[in-house]
This record gives structure tokens, C-alpha cells and sequence, in this order.
């Protein structure tokens, strides 16, 4: 935090964008190349973070990493620790996320544990293993991304929801914890965001999306301010009104329904949408 | 969405629990406080009960003290909740056993800056709080969506409104439960299945005292959550236990903006343990 310190020197040397192979990790890592600082590409696919990683050298003339690796892995934080070793790492993007759209018991135990390692696990080991560096050198930021359907339990995404919940209140948590050592932690609180991700769940549909590039832009310009962020305007006026105003049961069954007409399941009962498509 | 033929009134006038959803309960961290107190519930509700936790002493005494007290069966199943598998285990001691109600009530809950915790024990926590809970929620709520009846509650806590420092993790584990009940108590109201989050404030737990808090948080007694939790379930996705805890979570919530809320419940924390928690093991005290 302290004044008259570049954003680069605030939060550089280096960056690590978990989840940096579409959407919005992909646009963080822009940003922080854009803004000066090397840039460690995580995620499992090696192919888009090579093409992203000659691209932002070619463009930004920084340094960067690939490291494909998989977070659903018990010990992927620990691989990454070994790679990442002897890099001053100022920013951490905790940003990849396993993303589940269907009623909670069509996904197998496995795959809920696998959520949980990527959404929950990672970002936990990512905190303590990278926060600690930060601490000791009294600077860094580390943003964590939620969703405003964590505000409340949502139907179809259930677990992904109270995945995103445990990040929002880690973050803020940390946030009061942090700041007087100099390092800013950050929840991005996102409504829906157009990424491949959010493109290939078949959502019916994609009112209001934002960018990934104004969510990068909201969330670099909370950094350091507040202990989490909604971008959009449309997104705060309706988290305001579905956490503050409305009644939560009610709310609950509202959103229920609309995630049951977003993604319809013929062979599943819904209380709304129940034999619409049958 | 019940069969009315369910619903026959008796007990008080109610509908009994055990025949509305089945005759035995499961209460996972049962061996003290609040799980001791929702095995209490249950009993004195008419379900057999299974009682989980790892000190083994305890839960027996409790099992005897039960079927003496309210003329149940009881079982008791020794298990650390930790421990990867934990979940299955316990489905394979409740093998047979007409499950009717799942109440996760078991915690780990680390105080103090989140770096001042080893990792492992940060793992340990996510562990307790949400594998666990995830796992069994899975396996006996399949089971319940099949026969078309069940009740599941897991417990949250008042912490989990905001960020809060000194239990950040703790806290944010708390908020995964609450988010979680409140999605499945959508996705299986169809099917017969109520699923409840149980919101405490501080109560009044052997982990409360042992914590020893230096600010008098006036915690309410385990007794009346689980009443009060017991006679929510089915009727809401979340309580918040205790008038008091309401008012305030109402504020907290709902009035308070969002970085306020922070700071003042950061400020009741650092108060309640000014010179750090003096407790050896892990506390749940947050309010
Ligand atoms: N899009 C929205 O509407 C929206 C709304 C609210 C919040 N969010 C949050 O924003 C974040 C990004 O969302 P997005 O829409 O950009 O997602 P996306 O397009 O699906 O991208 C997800 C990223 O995470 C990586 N990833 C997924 N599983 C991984 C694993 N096991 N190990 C390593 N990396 C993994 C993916 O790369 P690989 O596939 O190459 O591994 C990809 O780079 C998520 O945390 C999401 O919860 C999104
Ligand atoms: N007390 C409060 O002020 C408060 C406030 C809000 C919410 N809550 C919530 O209420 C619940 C109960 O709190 P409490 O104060 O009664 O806690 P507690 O006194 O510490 O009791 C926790 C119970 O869980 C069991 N347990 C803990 N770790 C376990 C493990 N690894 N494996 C198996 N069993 C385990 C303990 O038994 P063993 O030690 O024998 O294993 C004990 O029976 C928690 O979910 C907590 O988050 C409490």
C-alpha cells in the first residue's frame, strides 16, 4: 500500500493466473502484462497459455511461465510451489474454477471433490504458500473470484455456488487481515460474464453479460480500495435487491426458477420448470 | 409434494419427525455442546440416533444417557471426520439403518491470522467442515431423494455473513454450508427431501468457554438452537437461532454496507480475543 509506488512495483515482478487458458484469467493476464509485470500461465491445457505466452512477450515484451497443470490434483498447489520457486510473485489471480451446471446428484461424488479441489482447495493452498511471501515483503495483491449466485443457495449450480460463497468470505476475511501488512486481497463478485465457459454451459441465455475485460477492469481499479467488488452497475443494483431487499426463501425460489429455465432438464422435476419440456 | 397420509398428527399436536422422514438420525460431531444437544433433540423428537465423533468415552455415556432418558436405540461410530473416506464409513456403520435425518454439526474451527495456521491444518479444517459434510450430504441425501423422504441440517454460522478476520477461513467454510443447504433445499423440496442451514450465533459449547473470550457474547444454550432448528427444518432453507442473532444478522445483512459489516464484526473479534484465544483445541466462538 505504500504511496508512490507503481502499480507494477506494488504488485510485480510477477503475476500467476490460475485459470489463464479463456475468459476472464485470460484477460488478467493481459492486464498484468500490459501493465509491466511477467506472468505465470496456469491452467490444464498447454496449447492456449503457449499461444497466449508468445503473444504477451511479443506484445508487452514481458516474461512469462506456462505451467500446465491440473488443480483437481490433491497435490497441484505443491507442484506449482516447486515450479514457481525463487520468483518474487506479487499478484495471484485465483481465478480457475470447475463449474458443474446440473442438479447437485447427477454429478458423481468424484466430480464434486474435483470442484472443491479447483475451487476451494487451490485457492486456500494458493493463499497460504504465496500469501506468506507477500506478507513478509509488505506487498501484493490476491484477488479470488466469486459470482453473485453465491449470494444465496442456487439451484443447478448448488455446490459451484457455495464454492464461490467460501471465496467471497475468505477474501474479505483476509482483506482486514492483510491490509496492515501491505498486501490487498480482493473478491470479484462477477454476474455473468460472456467466456467460452459461460458460452459452452448452454445457458439460454446471456442477458446482461459483462466482458471479462470490464470485469479485469472493476477489479483492478478495487485492488487495494475495498474488500470486494461487483462490476456493473446492473450487477450491483441486483445484488442489492436479491441480498438486502428480498425475502431470502423467496429469492431462493425465484432464482431457482430461473436457473431451471436457464438450464432445462426434461428428466428432472423442477417446482417451475418442471414438465415445460416435455 | 408428501404423501398427506404422512402427516398424521401426534406428538403435541405435530407431525412426528421420525414418520415424516424416517426413523433413524444421524448427528455427526456429536460428543459435546451443540451435537450433543441435537442428539438430545432427536431422541426427545422420537428418532433412534447414530452418534459420530472421535472420542469414543463420550459419545457411549451420551448413547446410554439417551436410551435411559427417552427409550431409543443408539449406535455409536467412532470415526475423525478429518479422515478422507470418513463418509463412507459412516454410510457402511449405518448400512440397514432407515436413515431419516442427517444433522452435520461437526467443526473445526482455527482462530487467529490465517497465516499463523499451518497449511495442513487449514486442510484439516476444509476437511471437517466441507468434505465431510459434502460427502454425506451426497450419499444419504441419494438414499432420501429415492424413498422420497429425509431431512438433512447443516450448521452455519452468524461469521459467515461478511468476511471476518481472525476466523477468515473458519468463517468462509461456515458460508459454504449455508450457500449449500439453501441450494438443495430447493433442488429436493420436490422429492420430499428438506434440507436446512442452522445459523448460530455464539453458544454456549465447551469449545465457547474453552476459547475463554474476554468479551461476554452472551451465547444462547445449545438446547435452544437445536429446538429452534429442529422446528425450522422443512419450513425454510436457513435460520438464523435466537431472536437477538436475527436482529443482528438482519443488520449485519441487510442494512450494514458490506465493508461496515466487516470491520465491525473484525472489531467484536479482535475484542472477544483480545490477547488471542486461550483455548487448546480449535473453538467455534464466532458468532
Ligand atoms: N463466466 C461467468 O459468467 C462467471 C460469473 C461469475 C463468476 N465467474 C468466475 O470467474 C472465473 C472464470 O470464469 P470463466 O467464465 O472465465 O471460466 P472458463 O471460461 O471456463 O475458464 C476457466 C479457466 O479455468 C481453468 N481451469 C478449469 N479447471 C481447471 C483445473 N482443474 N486446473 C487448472 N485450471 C483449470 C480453465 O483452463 P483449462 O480448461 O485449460 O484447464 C480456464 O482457463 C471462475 O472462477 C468463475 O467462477 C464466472
Ligand atoms: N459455539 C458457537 O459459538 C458456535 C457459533 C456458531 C456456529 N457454531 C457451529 O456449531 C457447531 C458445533 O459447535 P460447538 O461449539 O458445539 O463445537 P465443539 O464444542 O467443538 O463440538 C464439536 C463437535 O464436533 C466433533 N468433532 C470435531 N472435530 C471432529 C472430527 N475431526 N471428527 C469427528 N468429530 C469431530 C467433536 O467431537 P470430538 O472432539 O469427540 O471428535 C464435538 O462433538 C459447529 O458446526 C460450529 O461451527 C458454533
Amino acid at each position: 500500500m505504500g504511496t508512490g509506488l507503481s502499480w507494477k512495483d506494488r504488485y510485480g515482478p510477477w503475476a500467476l493466473v490460475a485459470g489463464a487458458s479463456a475468459g476472464i484469467g485470460e484477460a488478467w493476464a493481459r492486464e498484468a502484462a500490459r501493465r509491466g509485470l511477467n506472468v505465470v500461465l496456469l491452467a490444464r491445457r498447454a496449447a492456449p497459455l503457449r499461444r497466449l505466452s508468445g503473444e504477451l512477450a511479443e506484445r508487452y515484451g514481458v516474461k512469462t511461465i506456462v505451467l500446465p497443470l491440473d488443480l483437481s490434483r490433491a497435490d497441484s498447489v505443491e507442484v506449482l510451489a516447486r515450479r514457481v520457486r525463487g520468483l518474487e510473485i506479487g499478484l495471484v489471480i485465483c481465478n480457475a474454477a470447475a463449474i458443474p451446471v446440473d442438479p447437485f446428484l447427477e454429478r458423481g461424488m468424484e466430480e464434486h471433490l474435483a470442484a472443491m479441489n479447483v475451487n476451494v482447495r487451490a485457492p486456500l493452498a494458493l493463499a497460504h504458500r504465496l500469501g506468506a511471501p507477500m506478507l513478509a515483503r509488505g506487498r501484493g495483491g490476491m484477488v479470488f473470484m466469486a459470482s453473485l449466485s453465491a449470494s444465496m443457495g442456487t439451484a443447478r449450480v448448488v455446490h459451484y455456488a457455495a464454492t464461490k460463497a467460501w471465496n467471497r468470505v475468505f477474501a474479505e476475511g483476509l482483506w482486514v487481515e492483510w491490509r496492515k501488512h501491505g498486501v490487498d486481497a480482493l473478491a470479484c463478485v462477477a454476474g455473468t460474464v460472456d467466456t467460452p465457459g459461460m458460452r459452452a454451459s448452454n445457458a439460454r441465455s446471456m442477458l446482461g453479460a459483462q466482458s471479462a475485460e470490464a470485469v479485469v477492469r472493476a477489479s483492478v481499479a478495487a485492488l487495494g480500495k475495498r474488500p470486494s467488488v461487483i462490476p456493473g452497475w446492473g450487477n450491483r443494483i441486483s445484488g442489492f435487491f436479491m441480498e438486502r431487499l428480498m425475502p431470502r426463501k423467496l429469492m431462493i425460489q425465484l432464482l431457482g426458477g430461473v436457473m431451471e429455465r436457464m438450464y432445462p432438464r426434461p428428466d428432472v422435476k423442477g417446482p417451475l420448470s418442471g414438465n415445460r419440456r416435455k | 409434494m408428501r404423501p398427506p397420509s404422512m402427516a398424521r398428527p401426534g406428538w403435541a399436536g405435530k407431525v412426528k419427525l421420525p414418520e415424516k422422514y424416517g426413523p433413524w438420525a444421524v448427528i455427526a460431531g456429536a460428543s459435546q455442546g451443540l451435537g450433543e444437544a441435537w442428539a438430545r433433540e432427536a431422541a426427545r423428537r422420537g428418532f433412534h440416533v447414530v452418534l459420530v465423533a472421535r472420542r469414543g468415552p463420550l459419545l457411549r455415556k451420551l448413547a446410554a444417557e439417551i436410551a435411559s432418558t427417552y427409550g431409543v436405540a443408539t449406535k455409536v461410530v467412532v470415526q475423525d471426520l478429518e479422515k478422507p473416506g470418513a463418509d463412507e464409513r459412516i454410510l457402511s456403520a449405518a448400512l440397514g439403518l432407515d436413515v431419516g435425518l442427517v444433522v452435520y454439526n461437526a467443526a473445526k474451527s482455527l482462530i487467529g491470522p490465517f497465516l499463523d495456521q499451518p497449511l495442513a491444518s487449514h486442510r484439516g479444517e476444509l476437511a471437517v467442515n466441507c468434505a465431510a459434510p459434502l460427502g454425506l450430504v451426497w450419499h444419504f441425501g441419494r438414499l432420501m431423494k429415492k424413498k422420497g423422504r429425509g431431512g438433512i441440517i447443516l450448521m452455519s454460522s452468524l461469521s459467515c455473513g461478511q468476511g471476518s478476520p481472525l476466523v477468515a477461513h473458519y468463517a468462509a467454510t461456515k458460508a459454504w454450508n449455508l450457500i449449500l443447504a439453501e441450494g438443495l433445499w430447493h433442488e429436493w423440496r420436490p422429492h420430499g427431501v428438506d434440507v436446512l442451514a442452522c445459523v448460530a450465533g455464539t453458544v454456549d459449547t465447551p469449545a465457547y468457554r474453552q476459547s475463554r473470550p474476554a468479551a461476554d457474547m452472551k451465547p444462547m444454550e445449545p438446547r435452544r438452537v437445536a429446538r429452534e432448528g429442529m422446528a425450522s427444518l422443512g419450513k425454510r432453507p436457513s435460520v438464523i437461532a435466537g431472536f437477538g442473532n436475527k436482529l443482528s444478522g438482519f443488520a449485519m445483512r441487510r442494512l450494514l454496507p458490506r465493508r461496515l459489516a466487516i470491520g465491525i464484526i473484525g472489531g467484536a473479534l479482535k475484542k472477544m480475543y483480545a490477547d488471542g484465544p486461550r483455548g487448546k483445541r480449535g473453538a467455534s466462538c464466532c458468532g
